[in-house]
């Protein structure tokens, strides 16, 4: 149990994906413009994790290790696969709007190597509580750099308008506003992490 | 015909920029995109793998999955054919030449989890494309990646001679660098 | 080797679950799912576009997927709603097109893209864009973009995208919806003409015409209940576009009158060949099957509208070949109707003297021919044609009115020499056949018929040949005689 919380909190904030490993670049590029597609793609991805994990884990002893890698492609592209329908069956809107970075959630860097580093090699619950603590941060990082650029590109979060004579900055919604936020919010997090450090020196 | 072929390669290549506009194949993108060199090499490894997965994925979705209304298992055999083909670059030019194996062969393996091969591959079938247009569609996105790579590793290569607030230093300072790269860039847009 | 199974194994297993369960997801739980949803947003939407209909019919394939809806109003279908789309900028831009039943656009609407917002997006936010469509035609309005449409500035891929669906959807109901306007469609094109030849021939009572193959071959000019004129349209190329005429002949094919249909060509020039009376005139007195209509040499140009010129006279000569085709050949040929097959008849021409006539059964299958003779069945002369060694064995067999085999000819073969060309040579083959009857006789190879031996597969073929030709008998003749 122990081991399950830490590993919840090592994928929230020691290792957050986004912010600290630097995996699932594109999505996190991609369709961060608005905070709902943010939690929508993390949600997704996180039931991809979950369930990839889970069944990697249970059939470690099963696959061969020299057909790892394809085995756990075609098992993570399953439940892409399963996302992929049940969100056009049950949130279209969602399904449209995330688009193409649906499927691609297949070569989403942190679902394989997360298959690779930890549920190749530990039990169920360790593998259940990596891929939670995985999703979750990739989730909080996602939707919190959505969260960014909507407020800054639309003067709204979550479609509620918060800054009603805010003049947007267009340019936050589009491709180049996805690289200058993420480039901002790392800068943010290292400059947090310095001051720290300055702190508790002086 | 050839108008069109020009429009699809060069709005792959530079309009809808695959990793400016439509953001994909960051990871390598900021991953290999240190030196100008490696840059090359990366995007000549990923001009072959996405012609080539172009072509195959599109005679799969023509004379698999939709002669057998199999289109659910689009990703699957997506994924599974990009990773093959990978693999068989690889084999095959570890045998027929040496010298560009040495060249390519540490990219090859990066390919597979690169998200532009399968996008283009799913944005080939979305687009409607032919055969003809499909693979040129291909070489224009891996044009456009290469293109990025190479323009971001100038930057990159000249941005080390500069001292940066600490806070910017790394990956933070070339994201907003690529930013503005792709701020540019939406000049292209609306061109056709 | 057990290692490399058992990797194999492994995998396929692998593969083998993940199809089915996604199958099993796709068609039991999250396809139903979407069908109905997308069914559902489309009948709302319809409501939106058609207030006033009655009723909203959904049309769908084998595999339950919608192809189109009808609206329904006054108890008929009075329009039909295509779902169509093509890919934008962001991914599939999908509208629907709503016509009536004569193509005209109702409207065309945004079903969901997902088009950048500011941009793309425009071809739902302003409508203007999707208005230019409406009233539109879409069997006889062109859609080019720049031209017909005008694109939204800014979001060219998206309004291209739109267009293109627009092309896609007009295709659809040309190909789908086309047979039942079809007459309405000749009704159109045949009273443009009579208002031409009203015109140019006020003395006539009254324009006939005849139609086949849904064309007009040609119109017909009364008089006192007597056929006076012959009418032709043809066409030929100008400068900018076709050059239509209507030639007025009578009934030897000498040219009484020539009308421009329609010329799109360029004014002060190319039209001048519908101004200027004078180069038309020149054609008067012509014969469509004697003359020649060249420029330069028996006809004078229009200067200045060289091309156009040539297109009329291209025209002229494309109505000539028309006319010879139409009242030349047809009648000195011993008029064969149309679905014959020319070589058959040639073939039978061979055994029947010039007097016989030859009646098709089933009409136009080239199967069974019943020789006529003052209006009466003499022969039924029947072809049939099995697959031999090498290729088809084809086979002409004579039988009497009762189905008495008279004569079987082998009518060509192309076996092996030397085994299978002897069944043209051994004639006790074919004789084997005369006597039997066609309703009666079985004719089992081995037991009633001797085969060839060292050509069996020929014989076979050829004794096949025969029993189809005992079928085609049996259910042309039997029937007719039943009755």
């Amino acid at each position: 149990m122990e081991n399950f919380l830490k590993d919840i909190k090592n994928g929230i904030i020691t290792e957050n994906p986004v912010f600290v490993m630097l995996l699932g670049m594109c999505p996190a590029l991609g369709i961060t413009t608005t905070a709902i597609n943010g939690i929508g793609m993390g949600l997704a991805t996180t039931f991809v994790l979950l369930g990839s994990n889970i069944v990697i884990s249970l059939l470690r002893k099963v696959i061969p290790n020299e057909v790892r890698i394809p085995s756990f492609i075609v098992i993570i592209a399953t439940f892409v696969t399963l996302v992929d329908m049940l969100m056009n069956a049950f949130f279209p809107g969602l399904h449209d709007a995330l688009g193409v970075f649906i499927p691609l959630i297949v070569v989403n860097c942190l679902i394989l190597q997360r298959a690779e580093a930890m549920a190749s090699k530990n039990s169920l619950g360790r593998a259940v509580g990596d891929a939670l603590g995985m999703g979750l941060g990739f989730t909080l990082a996602i939707t919190s750099l959505a969260a960014f650029r909507e407020i800054l590109g639309n003067g709204t979060i979550f479609e509620f308008t918060i800054l009603p004579n805010f003049i947007p900055l267009r340019v936050m919604t589009q491709s180049s506003g996805a690289f200058i936020a993420l480039g901002l919010m790392l800068a943010f997090i290292k400059w947090v992490e310095i001051t720290k450090k300055g702190g508790s020196r002086a | 015909m050839i108008t069109n072929i020009l429009v699809i390669v060069a709005s792959a290549a530079i309009i809808n920029n695959f990793v400016f506009k439509q953001l994909l194949g960051i990871c390598p993108f900021l991953g290999v995109s240190n030196k100008v060199e490696t840059s090359l090499g990366m995007g000549a490894a990923v001009t072959f793998v996405m012609a080539m997965a172009s072509a195959v994925t599109w005679a799969i979705q023509v004379y698999i999955l939709e002669a057998f209304s199999l289109e659910y298992l689009q990703t699957i055999m997506f994924i599974l054919v990009v990773a093959t083909l990978v693999q068989l670059v690889e084999m095959f030019i570890k045998k027929s030449s040496p010298t560009l194996y040495k060249a390519l062969g540490v990219f090859l393996p990066l390919i597979t989890t690169n998200c532009a091969v399968l996008g283009v591959a799913l944005l080939n079938v979305r687009s409607e494309y032919g055969l003809v247009e499909s693979v040129f569609s291909g070489i224009g996105a891996a044009i456009g990646f290469t293109l990025a790579l190479v323009l971001l590793a100038g930057i990159r290569e000249s941005l080390e001679e500069y001292e940066l607030p600490k806070a910017f230093d790394g990956l933070p300072i070339v994201l907003i660098s690529a930013g503005i790269i792709a701020l540019a860039f939406t000049g292209f847009q609306g061109f056709f | 080797m057990p290692k490399a199974i058992r990797l194999v194994g492994v995998l396929t297993i692998i593969c083998v679950v993940s199809a089915l369960s996604l199958s099993y997801v796709f068609n039991e739980i999250a396809g139903p799912i979407i069908d109905e949803r997308e069914k559902e947003a489309a009948v709302g939407m319809l409501r939106d576009l058609v207030p006033d209909a009655d009723d909203f019919e959904i049309v769908t394939d084998d595999n339950d997927r919608i192809i189109y809806y009808e609206i329904i109003k006054g108890g008929r279908v009075a329009y039909v709603a295509i779902p169509i789309e093509s890919s934008g900028f962001g991914g599939p831009v999908r509208l629907i097109l709503v016509a009536d039943m004569d193509g005209n656009i109702e409207a065309v609407s945004v079903l969901n893209h997902s088009e950048t917002p500011g941009y793309g997006d425009r071809i739902e936010t302003e409508p203007e864009f999707l208005e230019q469509y409406i009233s539109k035609n879409l069997i006889e309005s062109s859609f080019t973009m720049g031209t017909d449409i005008t694109a939204l500035a800014g979001a060219t891929v998206t309004s291209d995208a739109a267009n293109r669906a627009v092309q896609r959807g007009a295709e659809y109901f040309m190909l789908n919806f086309m047979e039942g306007m079809e007459d309405e469609l000749l009704e159109r094109e045949r009273e443009e003409i009579f208002a031409i030849l009203n015109e140019v021939r006020p003395d006539a009572d009254e324009f006939g015409y005849e139609i086949e193959g849904g064309q007009h071959l040609y119109y017909t000019i009364m008089k006192e209940g007597n056929v006076v004129s012959y009418a032709l349209v043809s066409e030929g190329r100008g400068l900018n576009g076709p050059v239509q005429l209507l030639t007025i002949v009578d009934e030897d094919g000498v040219i009484e009158e020539i009308a421009v249909v329609s010329i799109v060509d360029t004014p002060g020039y190319g039209d001048r060949v519908e101004t200027e009376p004078e180069f038309l005139d020149q054609f008067k007195g012509m014969s469509l099957t004697d003359d020649r209509f060249e420029i330069d040499d028996t006809i004078d140009k229009i200067v200045g509208a060289t091309i156009t010129s040539m297109g009329a006279a291209e025209s002229i000569r494309n109505a000539a070949s028309k006319w010879i085709e139409l009242f030349i050949e047809g009648s000195a040929a011993a008029k064969p109707s149309e679905e014959d097959d020319p070589d058959k008849i040639a073939i039978l021409r061979e055994y029947f003297s010039e007097e016989y006539t030859f009646e098709n059964c089933p009409a136009g299958s080239g199967a069974l021919y019943a020789a006529i003779l003052d209006n009466e069945v003499r022969t039924y002369a029947i072809f049939s044609s099995k697959r031999g060694l090498q290729s088809d064995i084809e086979v002409l067999l004579f039988a009497d009115l009762t189905g008495i085999i008279k004569n079987v000819v082998i009518l060509s073969q192309n076996d092996t020499p030397s085994y299978g060309d002897r069944i043209l040579e051994e004639d006790w083959f074919t004789d084997q056949y005369i006597g039997k009857s066609l309703n009666e006789s079985v004719f089992n190879p081995g037991d009633d018929i001797d085969v060839l031996s060292g050509a069996t597969v020929t014989s076979t073929a050829a004794n096949d040949a025969v029993i189809a030709s005992a079928d085609t008998f049996k259910s042309c003749i039997q029937k007719g005689a039943g009755q």
